[in-house]
């Protein structure tokens, strides 16, 4: 199988700190790659690479290769780039002065996604139904997202970063401040989701890991110490550090 | 008493001052004025005569320049303050960024009568020459611009300059606003695909509730800004649409008159009313203006 997503030999310092240290990966095609690691592992900066968010970083030195459905990340422009492949950050960040409906609407307007209202409106509702929030807001498209509870905020973004129709979703800690009952509605939508597009999931939860992941990469101190389809690396550990991980000590 | 609660009276004291010198003002000046409003009744707004032998008193020649240089003002500080904020705020590098912002403060801290002196002899002598001829001659069917332009001192200069004088004060409103919006809205739009420009719609559309506080906050300024006005505007009693005529303030027609208001009855309460009416929209517009930006923080952090 190819890789949507591949990395060779990914340096980043910050500052002069080495966040990511010769790092190699490759996402395949409609799978769910979980990515692992203890607090400041660089997790999320490898995600602000993929997508060269990290370019917003003036302190940011990236050497290495990244290259994205066999194109090398540098080649793309980066606003083309970040269509394709679209992050969704850990804490929900609705636009507080759009309507719910317009959230979701704006990317697809700007991005020619969708021209005509019907188009828009279309659009819109398949995007709040893949993150099953279409029931819960069809009344109240117009309204502030501050009506929405954290967990229908996070839906509303993931919502949000679909009507793109990425290639490739990346997803920072999704779920790391909302309830069971919204994660366990995002974890669904992402099992349907990789049948369009490939996921790559940071999490520090290993039981989500096993519940919708098909592969993991365990970063510990910006390098990738273990990687793996899940049910294999979480049978049998070959790092301590995964196993501390996978019972949570660390 | 605790020492903690006596520092607590001590400094309430400063605070408790400035409040009873603002409702002292405003005491003094409502009552002052009010003969003028009794006596004249509306004509004291309607009429454009402000003869002191014959008390005639009409405040609207005064009232149509406040209003319209501080409209051009607005319309002249709020694009300006816009760019300087994406410059200082994200465009630039750091370093620069600093400067920039530093030489915009600096700005702020020239006396009025600087820009007074450069809008009122060399601006308005610029603007006479190249602009206001061109206007007149192609735009005169426009009333705004249908007068001659005699000089270069007239209301359009005189709100230009208001303007310019007020970019640091708006600009810094806005960077400070800027600044306060959470970074992972701008990432946000990034991470979606946003092109600069369109993140840029998004943030002026987030900070929209600011951008009017600091066009009613600048204008608040602007109504009672004297120095500048007096050196750009021609000082002419004249109630005119037309941007390219002299024309005068309240306030600058409050210090004009000011002496011989003493000599003539009525001429004293006629210019307190104006005052008052002033120092009433200014109030109102900074109250407004306050309002907005603390109903805007909580949206954004809410």
């Amino acid at each position: 199988m190819s890789c949507v997503v591949e990395a060779r030999d990914l340096v980043v310092r910050l500052g002069g700190r080495t966040v990511l240290s010769g790092v190699n990966l490759c996402i395949k095609h409609n799978s769910i790659s979980v990515i692992m690691g203890p607090s400041g592992s660089g997790k999320s900066t490898l995600l602000r690479v993929i997508n060269r968010l990290i370019e917003l970083n003036p302190e940011a030195e990236v050497s290495g290769r990244v290259v994205i459905m066999g194109k090398d990340i540098y080649e793309w422009d980066p606003y083309e780039l970040r269509r394709y492949v679209v992050l969704v950050q850990q804490e929900p960040t609705p636009f507080p002065n759009l309507s719910i409906f317009d959230n979701v609407a704006l990317p697809a307007k700007l991005n020619g996604v969708a021209r005509s209202r019907e188009e828009v409106e279309k659009l819109v509702r398949w995007a709040l139904e893949k993150v099953m929030l279409w029931d819960e807001v069809k009344d109240r498209l117009r309204k502030p997202p501050t009506v929405l509870s954290g967990g229908q905020r996070q839906r509303l973004c993931i919502a949000r970063a679909l009507v793109l129709r990425p290639e490739v979703l990346l997803l920072d800690e999704p779920t790391a401040n909302i309830d069971p009952a919204n994660t366990l509605k995002i974890e669904e939508s992402l099992k349907e989701l990789k049948e369009d597009m490939t996921i790559v999931l940071v999490t520090h939860m290993p039981h989500q890991a096993a519940r919708v992941g098909d592969f993991i990469y365990v970063l510990y101190n910006g390098k990738i110490i273990e990687e793996g389809p899940v049910g294999e690396v979480f049978l049998h550990p070959r790092h301590e550090v995964t196993t501390k991980l996978l019972e949570r000590v660390l | 008493m605790r020492k903690g609660d006596r520092a607590f009276y001590l400094l309430l004291v400063p605070s408790l001052f400035s409040s009873a010198i603002l409702m002292l003002i405003l005491i003094h000046v409502t009552t002052v004025s009010l003969p003028a409003f009794v006596d004249r009744g509306l004509s004291l707004l309607t009429s454009v005569m402000w003869s002191p032998p014959t008390q005639d008193y009409g405040l609207l020649p005064a009232l149509v320049g406040t209003i319209l240089t501080s409209l051009i003002s607005i319309v002249v500080v709020t694009p300006i303050s816009l760019s300087i904020m994406f410059l200082v705020g994200d465009l630039l590098p750091r370093g620069l960024s600093r400067v920039f912002h530093r030489l915009v403060e600096v700005m702020g801290a020239l006396p009025t009568v600087i820009y007074g002196l450069w809008g009122g002899f060399t601006l308005s002598r610029f603007l006479h020459g190249t602009v206001y001829t061109w206007l007149h001659d192609y735009l005169s069917y426009i009333p705004l611009f249908s007068c001659r332009p005699l000089s270069g001192q007239n209301i359009l200069t005189a709100g230009v300059v208001l303007g310019i004088s007020m970019i640091p004060y708006a600009s810094s409103l806005l960077i400070e606003g800027y600044r306060a919006i959470p970074s992972r809205y701008i990432e946000t739009a990034y991470s979606l695909g946003f092109y600069r420009f369109e993140t840029y719609g998004l943030v002026t559309s987030i900070m929209k509730p600011l951008l009017i506080a600091s066009i009613m906050l600048s204008m608040s300024r602007a109504l009672g800004e004297t120095t500048i006005v007096a050196l750009t505007i021609g000082n002419a009693y004249v109630a005119s649409p037309c941007l390219l005529s002299p024309g005068i303030t309240v306030s600058a027609w409050i210090v004009s008159q000011f002496e011989s208001a003493f000599i003539y009855p009525g001429a004293l309460p006629a210019l307190y009313a104006g005052a008052l009416l002033v120092m009433v929209l200014s109030l109102l517009l900074s109250f407004l203006g306050i309002m907005l930006i603390s109903k805007w923080r909580g949206v954004i952090y809410g």
